[in-house]
């Protein structure tokens, strides 16, 4: 008998009778401000929030920013560059208001450690891309589709050295949420 | 109403004057209390050490000495919820219902009408067991409304200053036999409750378990740090 | 192995730690950011029962979901593994790393390779292991062992890690800045991280609809290295599993949280397919779960997410520190855990509590850790493993408790001796007296005193 057999053959001669999966039940809560409160919970946690009108805009922004700055917002962005970048741009599928997480379907990037690298990480989100918890940001996300997806609230961190925080252990030290409008 | 008192093992011989002040309580509210000279004690100190059989051998006894009466009343916390809890007492409608002493107050009379001035600063020990297994007041871990069904004597006890405290509901590392099995970890809790209570200027340190204050008075006379100890029921007993 | 004995080692950090605050520091620091998080949570307590159900439910049906779970990775182009125990994971991961040549591993943050020794046994096989978490890579360079799931140095202060990256990276001597400290770690793994082959990790979750690998880290050591190194690894203790995505809804709200007070931790990663030219392997490990799963008083225990929240609000484990436990996974969970493994090593650990409750309300999958805890207790009685200190006593006191002459005799007789001879060297005197006074004794017993003063009156 394989090791596979074995286990399942153990667990169905142990495992206690069936209990249902409850559901998940409704955990909403009366209206805010969407916006408003991810950037103060992103504030919370070393990020920022910036509002631009519209994608055109914010790639604009984008062509200004100083330094070695890597993008992968447009196709024809997918250019990899051997170097550490001080900034690096991607794009977001969505926000969560709860958390100040976003989500990145990493599979549009042409590496998927680039999240992770440089000093500053920028996202992209279109503003009615927002939700309120994780449970409707699920309910909008098909990991089935994705080969790597991630949730990134913040800049990389630690506080492994007694409980003193200190951002940009691995990863980014400062992390930016641009919403825009509209995808024009 | 039959009440019978249920004098836990070591404060019938160590605090005979917690069991005096719970008699006096009950007399003074009204009821008509009994208590039967064959109890010893609720078998505790056994089941929590796993020794189950050996426990129920003395939670048989107490349910022996018990069985003529409608309620039994006793000032713990512990072993109330012993009794209830583990030794199942009161699940079996001929049963009598078992309960801690101001939960038995407050459902069954007033509190107590408290004249005598006591104007000290005071900090409330919650016992565990009166905490999170009897659910007599809010536990911080929990997500819920405030509530305690201490608070409404406490309030009522003229002049008294209660210290707010930095970790409201820690245990104070009595745990029965866990206090002599794990003797330096034990102490080290004590200790540290002692130092919370004294760092926001208690002289006093009270609460509704005598067992929890034999710990913390052990270790206060210990390192000398000049703190007293009572049981509530003592306390209040003192204002009435 | 040799028997855990937990009063003992907890004594020895009391008294002969350098810093012996250090994890009570540093704990209620952590339970405290928890109850100032939870606390704006809306239905927290309901949420905390939705995640109970689930995992029972998953539990309860776990050969189907991993089977599922197996079934979806495997189309994914994932190669899934199954380990009966620790050793058969080494050997897989081995074969694996070995399969290509790899001259090291960059690891993040696992528990279940820590119970399995996988770094030993890789290092006697040649291949160097880096743990890449920073708290995990300070216990790996002072060839210590984890003293908490999610902080593993906790029990190290600030002058502890200097002196040790002075030694073992040329840092500044005496230099105490964190950040400097950090970074100079970060520095030192970044070679690694560039040039890794291989990176393996643990994992959060595993979701049975999508055969995805979840991963909550803070540091983004775990995506760093599984994203660089062309061969990823995941090993995944069984009761990991989630049935759907959507149920990793409730488990990420409720992890950080629980955790360090974090809404969410910084990287929460979803891995379903290797990537384009890469390989995925997940090893799906038993090591004792599946008989822990026959239990009937204790499988529930299983449903854990591992966040340390028990730790944190122990006071037992704050005043002994997490090395007492003996075992990976310290505190109150480890407690309950221990035995189910091997019930004649950690006989101790269950005794190791005050029964406070505590833990069993802070945990966000609302296991009943002290009922367990009390429950162990009775099993080891009944296994007839329990120390003679223990058990003499509480046999004595039952005979002489169930008897009501027996008690008063006794009553009357603990009365004058201790007041005589207050150091009465029977040992659970000796044991209590050694940070303790005993109780002043009074002059008679409630009960001399009731029959004296109100029973005559009565009658």
């Amino acid at each position: 008998m394989t090791s596979r057999e074995i286990i399942l053959g153990k667990i169905r001669k142990n495992k206690p009778d069936s209990i249902e999966h409850p559901g998940i039940p409704d955990f909403s809560w009366p209206g805010e401000d969407p916006i408003d409160r991810f950037g103060v919970k992103l504030s919370q946690i070393g990020g920022e929030v910036q509002l631009v009108e519209s994608y055109t805009e914010a790639l604009q922004k984008v062509d200004k920013l100083e330094g070695n700055v890597v993008k992968y917002l447009v196709s024809e962005d997918r250019v990899l560059n051997d170097e550490e970048p001080e900034t690096t741009v991607i794009n977001g599928e969505l926000a969560v208001v709860e958390n100040a997480a976003v989500f990145v379907n990493v599979d549009r990037l042409p590496e998927r450690f680039v999240p992770f690298l440089g000093e500053r990480l920028i996202v992209l989100v279109q503003k009615d891309k927002i939700y309120k918890h994780l449970h409707e940001a699920y309910d909008h996300l098909d990991l089935n589709q994705i080969g790597f997806g991630i949730y990134i609230a913040g800049p990389s961190a630690t506080a492994d050295i007694a409980q003193i925080l200190v951002r940009g252990a691995h990863g980014p030290s400062k992390m930016e949420v641009w919403f825009y409008n509209d995808r024009k | 109403m039959k009440v019978g008192l249920f004098v836990p093992c070591y404060i019938d011989q160590f605090y005979p004057n917690v069991a005096k002040a719970s008699l006096k309580i009950l007399e003074r509210s009204g009821f008509d209390v009994e208590f039967p000279l064959d109890q010893s004690c609720c078998g505790q100190p056994m089941v929590n050490s796993g020794f189950v059989k050996e426990g129920e051998k003395v939670s048989n006894h107490f349910k022996n000495v018990f069985k003529d009466f409608d309620y039994v009343v006793g000032p713990s916390g512990s072993c109330v919820h012993h009794l209830i809890h583990h030794a199942g007492i009161g699940e079996n409608e001929e049963e009598p219902k078992v309960f801690e002493l101001f939960t038995f107050l407050s459902e069954h009379s007033d509190v107590p009408v408290m004249t005598k001035s006591f104007p000290h600063k005071v900090g409330f020990h919650f016992s565990c067991h009166a905490l999170r297994g009897l659910r007599l007041g809010s536990s911080s871990e929990l997500v819920e409304e405030p509530h305690s069904i201490v608070k409404p004597f406490l309030d009522a006890i003229p002049d008294i200053e209660w210290v707010p405290l930095e970790n409201v509901d820690e245990c104070c590392g009595f745990g029965g036999t866990f206090s002599v099995f794990e003797s330096d970890v034990s102490v080290d809790m004590g200790r540290r409750r002692l130092e919370d209570h004294q760092s926001h200027g208690a002289e006093y340190i009270i609460s509704m378990d005598s067992s929890c204050l034999m710990h913390l008075e052990g270790v206060s006379r210990k390192q000398k740090d000049g703190i007293k100890f009572l049981h509530l029921a003592e306390l209040i007993e003192k204002v009435m | 192995m040799a028997r855990v004995k937990h009063a003992k080692a907890a004594a020895n950090y009391i008294h002969h730690s350098k810093n012996p605050k250090a994890q009570h520091n540093a704990a209620s620091h952590l339970r405290k950011k928890r109850d100032r998080e939870v606390i704006n949570v809306p239905g927290w307590e309901h949420l905390r029962e939705t995640a109970s159900q689930i995992k029972m439910h998953t539990l309860s049906n776990l050969d189907k979901y991993l089977e599922e779970f197996e079934r979806k990775a495997t189309q994914n182009g994932v190669k899934v593994h199954w380990a009966q125990d620790g050793n058969e994971m080494n050997e897989i991961v081995y074969g694996i790393l070995d399969q290509h040549q790899v001259p090291y591993l960059v690891k993040s943050k696992s528990m279940l390779t820590e119970e399995c020794h996988l770094n030993d046994y890789l290092e006697k096989r040649g291949i160097d292991v880096f743990d890449t978490d920073l708290g995990e890579r300070i216990v790996q360079l002072s060839k210590e062992t984890p003293s908490h799931i999610v902080v593993p140095a906790m029990h190290k202060t600030r002058e502890d890690i200097s002196e040790l990256f002075h030694d073992t990276m040329k840092t500044e001597k005496g230099n105490l800045d964190a950040k400097y400290l950090t970074l100079a770690a970060r520095k030192d793994l970044r070679e690694k991280f560039m040039n890794a082959r291989a990176a393996l990790t643990g994992v959060n979750f595993g979701v049975a609809e999508t055969g995805t690998v979840t991963i909550a880290t803070n540091e983004g050591n775990a995506d760093l290295g599984v994203n660089k190194a062309p061969v990823q690894i995941h090993c995944m203790g069984l009761e990991k599993m989630v049935p759907r995505q959507m149920d990793l809804s409730v488990f990420l709200r409720l992890l950080g949280r629980s955790a360090t007070g974090q809404s969410i931790t910084t990287y929460s990663s979803h891995y379903q397919r290797p990537k384009p030219g890469g390989e995925m392997h997940i090893v799906l490990v038993d090591n004792g779960r599946s008989k822990h799963l026959g239990m009937e008083d204790f499988w529930t225990a299983l449903k854990c997410i591992r966040c340390g929240a028990c730790m944190n609000t122990c006071p037992v484990y704050r005043s002994g520190g997490g090395h007492s436990y003996g075992y990976t996974v310290p505190g109150p969970i480890g407690s309950i855990i221990t035995p189910a493994r091997d019930i004649n090593q950690y006989d101790d650990l269950p005794f190791a509590s005050s029964l406070c409750g505590s833990c069993s309300d802070v945990c966000p999958v609302k296991i009943d850790i002290h009922g367990q805890l009390l429950k162990w207790r009775e099993v080891i009685v009944d296994h007839g493993i329990v120390d003679k200190s223990k058990s003499i006593p509480m046999k004595m006191g039952s005979k002489v408790l169930s008897k009501p002459s027996w008690y008063r005799f006794a009553g009357s007789i603990a009365r004058k001796v201790m007041k005589q001879f207050p150091g009465l060297v029977s040992s659970m005197v000796k044991d209590w007296t050694r940070g303790r006074e005993l109780p002043e004794v009074p002059k008679e017993s409630f009960r001399s005193w009731y029959i004296k003063n109100k029973k005559k009156n009565d009658k």
